[in-house]
């Protein structure tokens, strides 16, 4: 089973703690999860990202810490393997443009929106200095979400139509939360649902999983020489693949019932008719036994991968759901 | 000739603010400004490197040139400032160490060239130093404040440089690439200090359209625009792709563009066989979908069986539930760490 490329859109602004994040989410997943692991598709880019994670883990002081970025995106092509077997392809896009600022410029948005049109899977950044205490109309534009919101509208539901057969999947990763990390969690989720209102709205076909993101529970209290010990931060990639491969299936139980439909017309007709068919009935049951075979495969791999998405909180339709196939 | 008078341009980040345009020449358009950007953002690349390599660019159109560094603000400033003030203005709200673009654009003549212009000093930046004032303005401006949306604008003055370039030997003078010659190509020289001297009087001297990065720590600058870069990871004189990755989009149209229209009688013939063969299969096709229908037709006549076709309704549920199910109880609502 090899599927196609997947382009993940990664909005957040600057300072939310994106470039970090991916350097850690990477040195994860190098190594792997239940066997599942990310590989760039560039060996200069794979060396590159190891040495900067290797800066950060093993500096302490004000350096550690990754420069901003100045451009307004960074792309990064991965691979997705199972067992060393590729899966499927990554597109990473980060953006960190001025489109969700007050500075934009037309150039900014029209960068955006070619941007998110192609993408389908978003993950969001807040970081979790914004989430300290109860979220005010101020936390809105520090976070952005308003722009991110109306991106979202514009050019995600517009162009993408969600619906509960064909979901969009976005990831609201909380970076930092060690920031955060001593509210009660159901709190934090009000305040994230309250951020993002109509991603949890019923029979709106978002499928969204909350995921708090941290390279050391220490960084909170002492962000220059806290251990770097990276927490759920290979989650939002796993539910990324978790939801192309729940694409997938969806697409391929659709074929299965309309070859399941075809076989069994074929078998009701008279057995002059049968005898005529009989080529192309045992063409659909192969076609449907193939389609099972994959189901199989596509259930197989994504029950591995829902034992890791436990650790997050997951909605689909706006209802709390458990990923379980 | 250049008439000698510069105007300040800065990109860069200020405590709370994301980088931007912070002054740009009181006569910049916004595609001046666009035209500029592309390079100063290009001079960025692998920021982390810049930390005592400060790259030094240069680029000129037919009417502006700009020269500038693009290095890590505790380079430029620790001289001129007390080492608390120095903490303070080299990182941000988030304690991250900055760099910023700091140059001069002057306009240029008919010839193209430039007499007066600040000669390249490695690691000494003393004639950018000065610029840093542009930033030290808006440093702590907030998002909201009516400073953080305009940038600066700057006035062309006599600017006196603390050493002026000298021209080398004629015979020291490198070969530039330039736009007319291959814009799809980067040359790319060892990082080597007199050489760099030669290739920024060589670029400032040019009277075409070109650009210039040199001594960029690590590997060569992708995907950018600069034509010519020295940096550290080359040993020898090479001539790279500009740009390293080739789009979808562009890929299918120059394929669109070398679509081979038949020109020879045989290649004609060829695809007029094909195009027959194409119709008929079409027909024979059209037929075999006819003779399906009618004993389709002949079937149900015969056979009265009717045969939803839609899914059932538990299908539908299945559908619904793949992958994902109704969470129903609190027992996995445990802490996030």
């Amino acid at each position: 089973m090899k599927l196609e490329s997947i382009k993940i859109a990664m909005l957040g602004t600057t300072g939310a703690g994106k470039t970090s994040y991916l350097l850690g989410m990477y040195a994860v997943m190098q190594t792997g999860i239940q066997g599942f692991t990310l590989a760039a598709k560039d060996m200069d880019l794979d060396l590159e990202l190891i040495q900067r994670w290797e800066k950060l883990i093993s500096l302490k002081g004000e350096d550690r810490w990754p420069t901003p970025n100045a451009a307004a995106m960074e792309y990064y092509g991965f691979d997705f393997s199972y067992g060393f077997r590729p899966l499927m392809g990554f597109e990473w896009l980060d953006y960190r443009g001025l489109a969700l600022s007050d500075r934009s410029t037309e150039q900014d948005v029209a960068d955006l929106v070619h941007y998110l049109e192609e993408s389908e899977c978003l993950f969001l950044c807040i970081s979790g200095e914004h989430l300290v205490r109860e979220i005010t109309p101020n936390t809105v534009r520090e976070i952005k979400s308003d722009r991110m919101n109306q991106f979202i509208q514009q050019y995600v539901s517009n162009n993408k139509q969600p619906n509960p057969q064909k979901p969009f999947p976005v990831a609201i990763i909380i970076t930092k939360y060690d920031l955060c990390h001593h509210r009660d969690k159901d709190e934090i989720i009000a305040d994230v649902k309250k951020l993002f209102q109509a991603l949890f709205t019923p029979n709106s076909g978002w499928s969204v999983m909350i995921c708090p993101v941290s390279l050391g529970k220490e960084l909170g209290e002492d962000p220059e020489n806290g251990s770097i010990i990276p927490v759920n931060v290979h989650l939002p990639v796993v539910f990324a693949v978790y939801s192309r491969l729940n694409a997938y299936g969806l697409q391929l139980e659709q074929q299965q019932n309309r070859q399941t439909v075809t076989i069994d017309s074929i078998k009701q007709k008279n057995p002059l008719l049968q005898l005529l068919k009989a080529s192309q009935l045992q063409e659909e049951i192969t076609k449907l036994e193939t389609s099972k075979a994959e189901i199989a495969v596509v259930a197989e791999n994504m029950k591995l991968l829902a034992q890791e998405l436990r650790q997050a909180s997951l909605y689909f339709n706006g209802n709390e759901v458990t990923a379980d196939v | 000739m250049s008439e000698g008078k510069w105007a300040a341009i800065v990109y860069g980040r200020s405590y709370h603010l994301d980088f931007r345009f912070i002054t740009v020449p009181d006569n910049f358009t916004a595609q001046d400004i666009q035209w500029a950007s592309t390079y100063i953002v290009a001079t960025t690349q692998q920021a982390r490197n810049l930390a005592g390599s400060p790259r030094w660019a240069l680029f000129k159109n037919d009417s502006h040139c700009v020269v500038g560094v693009t290095c890590m603000v505790r380079d430029l400033i620790k001289q001129s400032l007390d080492s608390n003030s120095v903490n303070f203005m080299t990182k941000d709200d988030q304690g991250r160490p900055l760099y910023v673009f700091v140059g001069y654009v002057t306009e240029l003549n008919q010839q193209g060239q430039l007499d007066d212009f600040p000669a390249y000093q490695a690691a000494n930046l003393e004639d950018f130093r000065l610029l840093y004032q542009e930033i030290e303005q808006v440093w702590l401006v907030k998002n909201y404040e009516r400073q953080s949306t305009p940038a600066r604008l700057s006035s062309y003055q006599p600017i006196s440089f603390s050493q002026n370039a000298i021209a080398p030997k004629s015979h020291q003078i490198p070969t530039l690439n330039e736009l007319a010659n291959y814009p799809q190509k980067t040359f790319v020289w060892p990082n080597l200090k007199q050489q760099n001297r030669c290739l920024w009087l060589a670029s400032a001297k040019h009277s075409q359209a070109t650009s210039i990065c040199l001594n960029i720590e690590g590997k060569t600058l992708v995907n950018s625009p600069f034509l010519n870069q020295s940096c550290s990871q080359i040993e020898q004189f090479q001539i790279q792709q500009r740009i390293a990755t080739v789009s979808k989009n562009s890929l299918t149209s120059s394929a669109g563009e070398h679509e081979a229209v038949p020109s020879s009688l045989s290649q004609k013939i060829s695809q007029r066989a094909i195009e027959d063969l194409d119709l008929t299969l079409q027909q024979a096709a059209k037929v075999a979908t006819a003779s399906q229908e009618l004993i389709h037709s002949f079937a149900d006549w015969s056979n009265q069986v009717e045969i939803d076709s839609s899914p059932s309704r538990s299908t539908i549920d299945e559908i619904e539930s793949f992958g994902f199910k109704t969470k129903k109880s609190d027992s996995d609502n445990q802490d996030w760490f």
